[in-house]
Formats: C-alpha cells, structure tokens, sequence
C-alpha cells in the first residue's frame, strides 16, 4: 500500500512541476556553496603552507649561518685585527625573538563544507621569547567586515537554512490540499489509514530532498578533500546523520502543524514562523543572553593593564633589574661573569636589549596572568552557555555540529589556543636561557629546539559531541511526530 | 480624499481585529525593545569603557620614565575608537573590527580585539539589533498584514462591489496602504519614540541630568536621517505587498511570492552579494599583504640618500663624524619611508572594501535590504568607512607623534662621537623626560557628521527612494488594471 501511496503521490508532485524548480535551485544552492567552500578553503591550504614554507626556509638558513660561523671559528685566525663576524643564525634572541616561530594548524579534511567560526580566526600565530600570552592571536585577520557579518554562502548554509524551506515548500500542505481539493476522504476510503498515508507521502518528500543532498555532500567532500582517508569517512558518515536528523526534524514538523487541521496558507505560516523561531529568533536571543549572562570583561582594560605594568617595570633601571635577575637567579649568568658584569662593554649592544626584553616580556605576562585567567573563565562560562542553550534550537545544534566535523568549530580553535600556549612554554624554557646566558646558537640547536606539531583533537571526542548533537534532533523530532501522529487521530477530513 | 479614509480606517479594523496580525505585530515590537533595551547597555558601556581607556592611554604616556625618544616612539600609546552615540540603534559592522589601535614606531597597525572574537559561535545566526528587526522582522510583519489586501476582497467577492460603487482604484490603492501604515505605525511610532529617549541617555560620559536646559542630542541628525530611510524602506515592503496581491491569482499564490522575495531579500542576497563582491573586487591576503609590504621595505633607496644628503650638508665623510645626532634623522627618514608603504598598501586594502562595499550598494537594485543596510550603517556611524576615517586620523595622529619624538632626538641627542663613547655604559644615551611627553598633545578625534555619512550614501538612498517609488507606481497601475474575478 505505501508503495501505491508513494506512487501516486509522486505523480501528483511531478505534474504540479514544484519539486523540480524547488530541487533545482536546492541543487544550484549546493553546487555554488561547493564552490564558495572550496575557495575558502584552497586559501586556508596555502595560506598555512605559506607560513609553514617560511618557518622552513628560515629554520634552513639560520642554520646555515649558525654552521659556517662555527666553521669559521675553528680555522686559525688570519686575521686578528678581524675576527669572523657573527651571523644572524647564531643569534638566538634573533630567530626565537624578532623573527620567531609561526605555529600552524594544519586545515581540517572537511574544511570546505562548513566555514563555520574559521573565518574569524587565523590558523596560525607567531610565537617569540618577546611576546606574552597576551600578545598570542595577536594577528591582524584582513578580511572585509562584512563578509564576517553576513557569514559565508557555504554547504552548512544551505543545510541549516535552505533544507527546512525547501521542506516546508514541499510538504506545508501535506494534508491540507488534498482536504481543500476534497480528495482526502476519496484516498481515505481505501483501507488505508490517514498517518499511514501522510507517513508515505513525508517519506517521498524526505527522500526526494534529503538523499540527493546526502548523494552530493559525499560526493562534494570526497572531491574536496581528496578521498576517504585521514578521517574522511567517519566524519562523513556523521555530517550525514545530522543532515538526516536535521531534516526529519523539519519533515515531522510539517506533519505536525498538518495534523492541527488548519489551511494551507495557515500551515504555511505556521512553519514559516517556526523557521524563523528556530534559525533566527532563538539563536539571536541565545546570543543576547550569553553576552548579558557572562559579559567579557573589555580588552581594552587588558590592553591597559598590560602598558601600565610595563610601565612599572621600566620605573626601575635597566641594569638594576638585570644585575637583581642575575643575582637571585645565578644559574642564568653567563659564562664568567658576576651579575654587575654581566652585560659589560664586551657585549654586542643587541644583547643588551635582547636580555632585558625578554625579562620585561616574561614579568608582564606574570602580572597580568590573572587577569587573563578571568578573561578566560569568563569565555568558558559563556561558551559553556551557550553549549546548553544550542538545546534550544535544532538549527544551532546542526550549525555547531557540522562546524565540529568540518574542523571550524569553536572547539577545535580552542585547542589550538590551548597547544599554542604549551608550545609557547616549552619555546620559552629553551630559548631563554640561551638569551640571558649570551650563548651562540649552534647548528645543533637547530636540531633540538621543540617544534610546533599540531595534534587534531581525538575522533572520539569529536565523534561524541556530534552524536550528543544529533541525539538533540532526534528527541523533538520524535516528539513532534508523535504529536503529530495523535493529532492525525482527531483530524477532520471535511475541514 | 473622503472614500481613501473610509477604506483605510474598514483596512485598519480588520488587521486589528486579526489575532495573527496582533501576534506577529506584537512579538515583533517586544523584539525591538529587547534590541533596543541591549543595544543601548551595551553603547553606554562601550563609550564608558573607550573614554576611560583613552584617558588612561595618556596617563601611561605620561607616566613613562626617562628615556631615549626613540625607545618611547617604540613604546608608543594606544588610539581607541569613540562608540558612535547612535550605535545601540544599528552596530552594523563594529563587533567585526577592532576598536584599539596601537601607535608606535616603524609600523602602522590595524585596530585590534574585534568584540566578536570573543563571543561564541551563536553570534553568527546574527545579533538581535534594532536594525535586524526593522530590516528583517517588521517587513514580514508588512507582508504578514498586506499579502490579502485585495486577494481576499476577490476571494470573498467585494472587491466587485466595490469597484462598483465607483471607487477609484488609486482610491482603493491608496486606502488599503494607509490602513496597513496606519498598523505599522502603532507598532513603530512607540519604538521611535523610546530610540530618540534612548539616544539622549547613550552618552554616560555627558550627565545631561546635571545640565541646566534640554538635554544634547548629538546623535540627532544621524538618528532622523535614518529613521526616514527605514521609512522609505517599509514603503517600499507595503507597496510590494500591495502590488503583489493586486497581481497574484489567490491570496496563498501571493503570500507564497511575497515570503520568495523576503527571503531572498534578507537571506540570501546579503551572502551572495558579499561573496561575488569578493571574488569581483578582491583584496590581497594577510599573507600576501604582509608579503607587499616587506617587499616595498626591502628597498632602501632612501638610507644612500639620507647619508649623502647629511654628510654633504655637514662637510664630513664619515656618520661617525657628525657634529650632530644622526640616529634621529635615520629614525625619521626610515618612518617616512616605512609610513609612505604603509600608507600605499593599507590605500589599496581598503580601497578593495570599498569597492565590494559599492558592488553592495549598487546590487541593491536587486533587494532593497542591501541598501537599508547600507544606509542605516552609514548614518549610525558603524560602517567600514567609518573605521577607516577613525583609522586614518590615528595614523596621522602616529606620523605627528613618531616625528615629534624623532625630531627632538636629532636636535638634542647626542652625536656619533659621544653615541660610541657612552655606549659602553648601557643606558647612558640621551634621555627626555615627562616635559617631552607632555609637550605631545593628546590623540582626540571627532567622528564625521552626519552629511559626512550621508554623502556616501546617494547611491542607497537613490535606489531605497527609487525602491519607494516604483513600489508605488506599480500598485496603483496594478491596481486599475485589477481583475475582479
């Protein structure tokens, strides 16, 4: 029976000519998202290979500089008037402090799908012995305001916006139209029940719509990404499972406001309202509450606090602060001197503004740390917030759920933050020293200093959250047709 | 002129009498308070927040200790952007740039700590604002309370007797478009009136509780200018509205076109114009732009020059043998050369902007939201060019202070010989102290006017006034040549 059901209905649907135009421009919808995504992302790809290629050819020829200098050094003096001359490699305040390191974030596979946050942030960011946690991220983003206003015209788009249209187009008088054509009671005096023939002609509707769009998501992402490796096809299976949850979440809601027994136009601003609740009001409200809820504390208060401590801290002279380091921390002299020798005349004037540079840096980023750490726990707060509140509307649910797989989520630039500042440790501890001591870089140091390696978040995390997401669809979809299901019971044919 | 007020007071009745309508209406306006109630906190809050960050930027300049004028053009101070008193109405694109711009030496920077950088991913569904409401919300409302103006007359079948009354179709026209304002402006007028209460309160660093006479508005002029472009907007929406249902065969064939076009309108045409925009008129790379400019500093034409040019006027072969400060002039030279690159680079960036900010305009003619939007931007002083112009005033105001402190270095610091000499000893090179300092006047700026704004916005308001008219024109030929079956 359903096969008939689906059968007919399909006839009805193919002459009324609807599902074509609506499928058409879903499709063109999809195909320009495709394409704007991938752009985005080719971008994204050769803007970190750029910076990648930069940290290379540097590493490369400081290390040179550093090998021929030590070379140089062991050949006998020819001439003592002129003793080799230092070059930029064997300096480290040079390459870990004006020059510094870029830690990368390698694009995530599925980058194209979704732009998700990904425009807001840079996937990398300078790291140097000169600069405190406050200066991390630091970088200028040159993108035109009001793309990052409007927000891309990417696949995500299309799913969390354009899905639930095209589905209210098709299905807002799943019902209401037979009843008003007066057909209604003529198919339901077949032995047929009424919920098993509107389930047949939802499930045509959502198997019209939702597997093509499945169809050329697996299609689109195997071509962007180049295959299924690399966690391709797990994060597919899943991007699926939430376009399909999203869906019939939309499918069951127009049954729903059917079963309420309305007209078609009625019905039809029903679920307009309901979209614009979901995509619109709802996440706007969110946003206004997480923001009255758990206001940031300004960064330009952090800005200033960050100028008056080092303003404090140049209140006393350069050489007393050093000779008063040098002293409670002897470990850190250099060879052969005392703290009150330390930077004598022999010093090359560099290094003596290397050293009290990295000292300033490193006791700025010690007083203003807490205030960071509220700054911090403030954006957990609200981030924390606004994890509970993406409950509240199956369209942020899906937005963040396919950030989460397309790798643009906020979770995903969190860790990158959270490795950077472990990195930017770890650099620290090995380069700063070698600055207060006075030492050479030396070509083997190239091959020991710690190298920023970006470590994607483990699947089974990512994995969780988005299944969480989907589980979120799936219980008010149930329920609305549910709902829907024994309104039906109730629902009168004549109108 | 009697016949028009009896059909609009007959429209009136029947959208009031209407629970949808009441609904919709009212949801909408309680939006529009919560946004405007926001907004406001949150300008107050900002303007507070800059005018206490200001005058602390220049306590910190002030309170610097002695040292070399070079090291405190390094040092430098901070510029921050004035929060615009008419932003709680429309903050268009300021959550999206950076309102803190540090001026020091060698390097022009962008404006940084984009607020938005720090709210969660929510923010970009959109932010409830009072611009989104009356750009997005209220022209659904329109629809929601016109799409049946004529078609339910048809379907209910007095729009036939009616017309055969001999009433004028203009008449009729003209009628059923007062009665939907009339609607409109129950729900607008009072959130107007609460806007310009608002703006006189927007400023909490001006008490205007303790001035004696009425209080400032400053934001006035900008505040009017941009209600009467919404107005222009919304006549816009009730003539489409009008026109549609005079056109479409039932009243559900309209309202389906109607909802067509809102979302084109309000959804889709804002992000496909921004993308095409981008791909028409594009603007180089943080990569490539970082990538131009280090070319252009790479060519140090200007140092050969300088050292030709000082040795000559001074007679001597040799900087070592100055009889005057030559790091100075090396500093200020190396600025003007640095500053020219900037400038030529950061031209062409937003020059880019710009130009995809025109595709925008000039793409209103396909939906007149993009002009609104535009528009209300402009004249809430929260657009791109008003970035740039606060931007640009920084950067002169950099150029000035940079030169300052260079300029006193050349003339009273010390020279090559007694440079080598006391270099040994470290920190016993010239030292200026808080006089330098306070002889630096303080950074201020004053946002443009409002015919500022206005001036760069002809092509919106031409196309909003042209949306407005041709709305207009359309309906009332619609209307006479209405079917009345």
């Amino acid at each position: 029976m359903l096969k008939h059901i689906i059968k007919q209905d399909w006839r009805t649907l193919a002459a009324e000519r609807t599902v074509f135009v609506v499928t058409l421009l879903l499709a063109l919808g999809f195909g320009y998202a495709l394409y704007n995504g991938v752009a985005f992302a080719r971008a994204r790809r050769e803007a970190v290979t750029a910076k990648l290629s930069e940290n290379a050819k540097r590493h490369d020829s400081h290390r040179a500089d550093a090998l021929r200098y030590e070379r140089e050094l062991n050949q006998p003096v020819k001439d003592p008037a002129k003793p080799p001359r230092m070059l930029f490699g064997s300096m480290p305040w040079l390459f870990a402090g004006s020059l510094g390191l870029d830690a990368v974030q390698p694009a995530a596979p599925l980058a194209a799908l979704s732009v998700g946050q990904a425009d807001l942030y840079l996937p990398y960011t300078k790291i140097s012995i000169f600069r405190g946690r406050h200066e991390l991220f630091n970088e200028a983003e040159n993108e035109n305001p009001l793309s990052l206003l409007d927000g891309r015209f990417d696949l995500a788009f299309v799913i969390v916006y354009l899905l639930p249209l095209v589905i209210i187009a098709l299905s807002y008088s799943l019902l209401s139209a037979e009843r008003e054509q007066g057909t209604l009671a003529l198919v339901l005096s077949q032995p047929l029940t009424l919920s098993r023939f509107a389930l047949g002609k939802l499930l045509l509707r959502g198997s019209l719509v939702i597997v093509p769009l499945l169809v050329f998501n697996v299609i689109g992402a195997q071509w962007s990404a180049g295959g299924f490796g690399g966690g391709v096809w797990w994060r597919l299976l899943l991007w699926c499972a939430v376009v399909t949850g999203y869906g019939l979440f939309w499918l069951l809601a127009a049954l729903a406001v059917n079963a309420l027994g309305r007209g078609s136009a009625t019905n039809a601003l029903w679920l307009a309202a309901i979209w614009l609740a979901v995509v619109l009001v709802i996440p706007s409200l969110v946003n206004l509450a997480a923001v009255s809820l758990y206001p940031m504390p300004a960064r330009i208060e952090q800005v200033q606090a960050v100028r008056e401590a080092v303003n404090e801290i140049e209140q006393t002279e350069e050489a007393t602060r050093l000779v008063n380091f040098y002293r409670a921390r002897p470990a850190f002299l250099p060879a052969g001197r005392t703290p009150e020798t330390a930077l004598d005349g022999a010093t090359p004037q560099f290094v003596k503004t290397a050293a009290p540079s990295t000292l300033t840096a490193e006791e700025v980023a010690r007083r203003v740390a807490p205030m960071l750490a509220r700054f911090d726990e403030q954006s957990r707060r609200q981030q924390r917030f606004a994890d509970a509140a993406r409950f509240l509307s199956p369209a942020m649910l899906t937005q963040f759920a396919l950030n989460d797989l397309a790798g643009s989520g906020a979770a995903r630039h969190e860790s990158f933050r959270a490795q950077v500042e472990q990195y930017a440790a770890a650099h620290r501890i090995f380069f700063a020293p070698k600055v207060l001591r006075q030492e050479r870089m030396m070509a083997a140091d190239y091959d020991l200093y710690p190298r920023y390696q970006w470590r994607e978040e483990p699947a089974s995390t990512v994995a969780r959250r988005v299944l969480i997401g989907v589980t979120g669809l799936l219980i008010p979809a149930l329920l609305l047709g549910w709902l829907g299901l024994y309104a039906l019971r109730r629902f009168s044919l004549a109108g | 002129m009697k016949p028009i007020l009896i059909i609009a007071r007959k429209e009136f009745i029947e959208i009031a009498r209407d629970g949808r309508a009441r609904a919709a209406a009212g949801i909408v306006l309680a939006l529009l308070l919560v946004a405007l109630g926001f907004g406001w906190k949150q300008q107050r809050e900002t303007a507070r927040q800059q005018a206490q960050a200001q005058r602390g930027a220049r306590a910190v300049w002030l309170n610097q200790p002695e040292k070399d004028p070079h090291l405190a053009a390094h040092f430098g101070t901070y510029a921050f952007k004035p929060a615009m008193p008419t932003s709680y109405f429309d903050p268009g694109v300021d959550a999206y740039l950076g309102a803190a711009v540090l001026l020091e030496a060698h390097r022009q920077n962008v404006p940084k700590y984009a607020p938005v950088q720090d709210r969660t991913g929510v923010a970009r569904f959109g932010e409830l604002t009072a611009a989104l409401a009356l750009q997005s919300l209220v022209p659904l409302v329109i629809i929601l309370l016109a799409f049946a103006a004529f078609g339910a007359e048809r379907e209910q079948g007095t729009l036939r007797q009616l017309l055969s009354l001999g009433v004028r179709p203009r008449d009729l026209a003209l009628g059923k478009a007062l009665g939907v304002a009339g609607a409109l402006a129950l729900l607008l007028v009072p959130a107007a009136i609460i806007g310009v209460i608002a703006l006189a309160f927007s400023n909490p660093n001006q008490n205007n509780l303790n001035q004696s006479g009425p209080p400032s508005l400053p934001g006035l002029p900008r505040l009017s200018l941009m209600l009467f472009g919404y107005l222009l907007y919304f006549i816009c929406f009730v003539a489409l509205s009008l026109f549609v249902s005079a056109r479409a065969r039932s009243s559900r064939l309209a309202l389906a076109a109607l909802l067509g076009f809102w979302v084109w309108n309000s959804l889709l045409a804002p992000r496909v114009v921004t993308d095409l925009a981008r791909r028409w008129r594009p603007a180089p790379s943080p990569v490539q732009f970082a990538e131009n400019v280090a070319k252009d500093m790479r060519d140090l034409s200007w140092l050969n020059e300088l050292k030709a040019r000082t040795l000559r006027q001074y007679n001597v072969a040799r900087i070592e043998d100055l009889p005057v400060n030559w790091n100075g002039r090396l500093q200020q030279a190396s600025e003007e050369h640095s500053s020219a690159v900037y400038e030529k680079h950061y031209r062409a960036l937003w020059d880019a902007y710009e130009r995809q900010q025109r595709v925008q305009q000039w793409a209103a003619f396909g939906a007149p939201l993009l002009a609104a939007r535009s528009y209300s931007m402009s004249l809430a002083g929260t657009d791109f060019a008003h970035y740039r112009d606060f931007a640009v005033a920084a950067e002169r105001y950099r150029q000035t202070l940079i030169k300052a402190l260079n300029d006193h270095l050349a003339r009273y610091g010390d020279t090559p010989s007694q440079v080598s000499i006391v270099d040994a000893e470290l920190g016993q090179r010239y030292r200026a102290d808080r006089g330098l300092w306070e002889q630096i006047p303080d950074f201020s700026y004053t946002p443009p006017g409002a015919g500022w704004a206005l001036a760069r916005q002809r092509v919106s308001l031409s196309l909003l006034c042209g949306w407005a008219l041709a709305g207009a024109a359309l309906t009332l030929l619609a209307a006479r040549r209405m079917k009345v079956e």
